[in-house]
């Protein structure tokens, strides 16, 4: 393997985890490489074969804690339950014929074939965005949303499909720099169900 | 003219870039979108026409210039698109019917050999990949080091890879030599 800093940015790469100025330093060295070339486009091959696999049936029976949610009781799993009957419960009185809100093309990539989808914000905006909101993903629980770009990046997690941006958070964003932000919504035993691409926004100057 | 040619095969260029073009345009626009391979061929024709023409100096790399075509280009196509879309209202595209079925198979083929390894296998790509932990994570949770984690991805990788090869249909692309491993 004749680069072994750029192997190991494979994973980073094809997960969308790489800053665009690392993801493109990335890109330009597989250009030039044809070694390392293979070696992704071979890792890609691999992980769209595990996505279209599915969930590994022996997992059910690992005890399963989602990283980061380390608080996270046996309460809230009977809590999240509850809040999805509340939400079906909401879901049966809207109104017939009202029409579900508009969510923009932006942001979409599936674990297991069923998109989550991001709402707000994309693309240029006019100032600091004060709520994340997403699309509801079925079966989810808790949501963990993350905003990329500052150091450290933000992280929060939820139940709700939006959550306010903190105040010391939004005045971390400066205008004309691209941040990323993205969604996971994690089942009530704390599986990753979906996880949303990286979807930029900037601050108009 | 005085330009200093560099000496270029430009058919071994094509051929070798290929599908490294593809996959930068299928990430780029969405691996279901039918408009990589139209893309890709148009960049490789820029290329051979920029190369011809005696805009590719040689004091940089032939693959750096490639990158370069391809990433306008893809722009052009989004900007274009996105104008597009704003304009008329979206219709859906109709889908090639014969080619979701090939890849439906493909990937039928691809999921029946994951689900074929060993469950030590099975579980650290499950983990890192269809879950996307972090190596550390998932190495915590299957009491492993992070290292040996990635151990047994490659080893993953090498117990699939004839099925790859066999099934990653334009994704993947075959490699230039072809060492038995």
């Amino acid at each position: 393997m004749p680069h072994p800093e750029y192997e190991d940015m494979i994973d980073g790469y094809l997960l969308g985890r790489l800053s665009e100025e690392d993801a493109e330093r990335f890109e330009r060295h597989y250009f030039e490489c044809p070694e390392c070339f293979r070696q992704t486009a071979e890792r890609a091959a691999l992980i769209e074969a595990i996505k279209a696999a599915g969930p590994d049936p022996a997992a059910a029976k690992r005890p399963a804690r989602a990283a980061g949610f380390r608080r996270f009781p046996l309460a809230w799993a009977a809590a999240g339950a509850a809040v999805v009957l509340l939400a079906a419960a909401a879901l049966l009185f809207l109104p017939r014929g009202s029409r579900p809100p508009n969510f923009p093309d932006g942001g979409i990539r599936s674990v297991r074939g069923e998109p989550l989808v991001l709402a707000g914000p994309v693309g240029t905006i006019p100032e600091a965005p004060k709520e994340l909101s997403w699309k509801a993903f079925e079966g989810a629980a808790v949501y963990g949303v993350v905003i990329e770009g500052i150091d450290p990046a933000w992280t929060a997690e939820t139940r709700d499909t939006a959550i306010p941006v903190p105040a010391e958070v939004a005045a971390r964003l400066s205008p004309g720099r691209t941040y990323f932000w993205r969604v996971k919504a994690y089942s009530a035993e704390g599986t990753l169900l979906a996880s949303s691409a990286r979807t930029p926004f900037t601050i108009e100057r | 003219m005085d330009h200093p040619k560099p000496d270029v095969d430009l058919d071994e260029v094509v051929a070798r870039f290929r599908p490294v073009v593809g996959f930068k345009v299928r990430r780029a626009i969405g691996s279901d979108n039918p408009d990589w391979e139209d893309l890709t061929n148009e960049v490789l024709a820029q290329t051979i026409a920029k190369v011809k023409a005696g805009e590719f100096r040689g004091d940089s790399k032939i693959g750096t210039f490639i990158y370069t075509i391809t990433v306008r280009r893809i722009v052009d196509y989004i900007r274009e698109k996105t104008r597009i879309a704003r304009r008329f209202p979206a219709e859906a595209e109709a889908p090639d019917i014969g080619e979701r079925a090939e890849k439906e198979e493909r990937a039928r083929h691809l999921a029946a050999a994951v689900a074929s390894l060993p469950g030590k296998y099975r579980e650290v790509l499950d983990l890192y990949y269809y879950q996307e932990l972090s190596r550390e994570e998932t190495a915590r949770r299957l009491g492993l080091t992070p290292a040996r984690v990635s151990e047994r991805v490659h080893y993953a990788q090498k117990l699939l890879r004839k099925s790859i090869r066999e099934n990653a249909g334009p994704l993947f692309a075959p490699p230039s030599d072809s060492r038995k491993d």
